[in-house]
């Protein structure tokens, strides 16, 4: 389980006179239960990717706290990071190392060796269906090549909290398809996985529960159906722009 | 596995499979060494074969059959100069120098006045310069001839103007003079290992940056300790293999010399080459950390040039400015890194006394500082503006 209690993040960007003061984040509260998909639904710079960075560890809350499992973001990160499978926005691979070297480089980071890992390689291979270009250099793969190794090295240790930011964009239908239906398999299993969108039908297809994030604050965390009900609109897309940007837009 | 070898071992075998990383390790280490020793043998046999070649270029020889004669009894042979000797110069194809007579000299110098010749060179090239000197020697040793025989023909004793005898004595340690050619070798040293490091410090961290792979690698349970260390110790190896290279190469080219003078004013073998290796290891280890430092801050590899640039112009300037300001040898050189090891490894190859101290001492400043770079490195790797700023 994750659980997200009043994070806050200002940034400062710029100089003298370009000097700039962002809020962010500005007090999200949430809970990502396990063997569920949560969602966090929110326009461009609404804080989500913030968020995110911070149940990761990588961007200190001012204020607020996250529990990730039983570890605490600010005092446990190392324990937090082994918990965590992260594909974060950077999906950056080493394009002369092959998909196989890719994913065991982080496999070893973490301390996994040997058969364990080559098997674990294998069947990530195999779940997320590139298998034919595993020994290939990551040079000159495609995007939906890239993010499916990207998305294995973040699984390979078989974490048990999940987090996704954005994962299907700029995939071609099949390989967002294939992606869903990978997510769901996680889903089964038990995890616990926390995904940021702003693709309704996405959202509707996978997730049970949502968490809609504007300008830095979570105005609503519940089903799909509460949102709807909350919003007295029919379709999920009416309830978001509802809320997140008010009646008349 | 500890982790800080994985990370090694990762940026080793990606580091080799970058066509640039050896391009650079092969051309520099290599090529550096034996094509410096080859033009400078180039240069040095020029030189003497036109000195053997004991030719003279003389215009207008008819009208001095006197200083004509003088030269052929020193053994010189006189020849007209190619063509248009101005032109050749200002278009820079001129080695060498010629004497011009006027019209009417003999005349001149027969009448006792006072008669004028011209020498042309290049000053731009110094074997033009030194063919000048040597022709004007030659006519100064005319000139002091006939002031004799002057003087015995009214009588005077040449004894009354000759009242200082200079004698040159050639003080130096015993290696000095033999070794001459030594100095470029720290130089080239030096620079081999910051070019063997570059391209790869960029990529272990600028490149991280640029191609989105810093963000989710620090995602992993790792110290930022242990990320720097293993990418530190991947540069590390890129530059020792790039100074042994280059070390290597001119050991080799020392020993394949033809030339006997060549050889003579390049004696590096074996020993040579180890203290070399000695004294420029712990630099390696710290221009690694140093090229990091810089390339960290910047967002991509172009920008990482840039900033890497300063660091490669100082460790080329450093050593030679000791050359160039005509600084004497002080301990206060051997705090900086490049000025310290050139200074030690120049005093090596000149014979001087070199002790323990000034081995030590450039070692141990280069730790000290590898430390604190390696240190702020992994201080950067928590910011926030580092981590996720990208081009």
């Amino acid at each position: 389980m994750i659980r997200v209690e009043g994070l806050e993040k200002t940034f400062v960007t710029g100089r003298g006179a370009q000097r700039a003061v962002v809020r962010a984040v500005r007090g999200v509260s949430f809970t990502a239960p396990d063997g569920a998909i949560t969602a966090l639904l929110g326009p461009n710079g609404a804080g989500k990717t913030t968020t995110l960075r911070m149940i990761s560890t990588l961007v200190k809350p001012d204020a607020g706290s996250a529990q990730v499992g039983p570890h605490d973001v600010i005092r446990e990160a190392t324990a937090v990071r082994a918990e965590l499978g992260v594909l974060s926005d950077a999906r950056g691979l080493y394009t002369r190392l092959s998909a196989r070297e890719n994913i065991r480089y982080y496999g070893e980071l973490r301390g996994m060796s040997g058969s364990v890992l080559e098997e674990r390689i294998r069947a990530l291979a195999a779940l997320l269906e590139f298998e034919p270009v595993l020994d290939r250099r990551t040079e000159g793969f495609s995007t939906g090549e890239k993010l499916k190794v990207a998305l294995a090295r973040a699984l390979v240790h078989d974490p048990k909290h999940v987090l996704l930011d954005e994962p299907t964009n700029g995939l071609d239908v099949v390989s967002a398809r294939a992606l869903r239906r990978m997510l769901l398999k996680l889903k089964e299993t038990g995890k616990c996985l926390v995904f940021s969108s702003h693709v309704m039908q996405e959202v509707e297809a996978l997730c049970e529960r949502v968490v809609v994030i504007a300008q830095g604050q979570a105005l609503h965390e519940g089903s799909i159906d509460s949102l709807k009900e909350r919003t007295g609109q029919r379709s999920l897309e009416d309830a978001f722009v509802q809320l997140a940007f008010g009646q008349g837009v | 596995m500890k982790q800080w070898i994985t990370v090694v071992k990762k940026e080793v075998l990606d580091g080799v499979r970058d066509r640039r990383v050896w391009l650079v390790v092969l051309v520099t280490a290599l090529v550096s060494g034996p094509v410096t020793l080859l033009l400078v043998s180039k240069f040095m046999s020029d030189l003497r074969s036109k000195a053997e070649a004991r030719e003279v270029l003389v215009e207008n020889a008819a009208a001095a059959p006197m200083l004509v004669n003088f030269l052929e009894r020193q053994g010189r042979v006189i020849r007209q100069p190619p063509g248009d000797v101005r032109e050749s110069i200002e278009a820079g194809r001129f080695d060498d120098a010629v004497l011009v007579i006027p019209d009417g000299f003999e005349r001149d110098v027969q009448r006792g006045k006072l008669a004028d010749v011209t020498i042309l060179h290049d000053t731009n090239r110094a074997q033009s310069v030194t063919a000048a000197l040597t022709l004007e020697r030659m006519v100064m040793g005319w000139n002091q001839e006939l002031g004799l025989q002057r003087m015995l023909v009214r009588g005077v004793d040449p004894a009354l103007v000759r009242s200082v005898r200079t004698t040159v004595v050639a003080v130096g340690t015993t290696r000095g003079g033999s070794a001459r050619l030594l100095f470029m070798v720290p130089l080239v040293a030096l620079v081999s290992a910051v070019i063997g490091a570059l391209a790869i410090a960029i990529d272990v961290t600028a490149g991280e940056r640029e191609r989105g792979s810093l963000e989710p690698l620090l995602m992993n349970p790792v110290s930022a300790g242990a990320l720097v260390l293993g990418k530190w110790l991947a540069v590390c190896v890129a530059s020792l293999v790039t100074l042994l290279g280059t070390v290597s190469s001119f050991a080799v080219a020392g020993q394949l010399v033809r030339d006997e003078a060549l050889a003579a004013a390049f004696q590096f073998g074996p020993t040579e080459a180890g203290f070399t290796l000695a004294v420029l290891g712990p630099f390696c280890l710290f221009v690694s950390s140093v090229l990091m430092l810089a390339a960290l801050f910047a967002r991509g590899h172009k920008e990482a040039q840039a900033t890497t640039s300063y660091i490669v112009s100082l460790v080329s300037i450093a050593p030679s400015l000791s050359m160039f300001l005509s600084l004497q040898d002080a301990t206060w050189q051997l705090l900086v890194p490049a000025m310290g090891q050139n200074m030690v490894l120049s005093r090596v190859f000149r014979g001087s006394p070199v002790s323990v101290v000034d081995v030590l001492v450039p070692a141990a400043v280069c730790l000290v500082l590898t430390s604190l770079a390696l240190f702020a490195q992994t201080r950067l790797l928590a910011r926030e503006a580092i981590v996720f700023a990208r081009s």
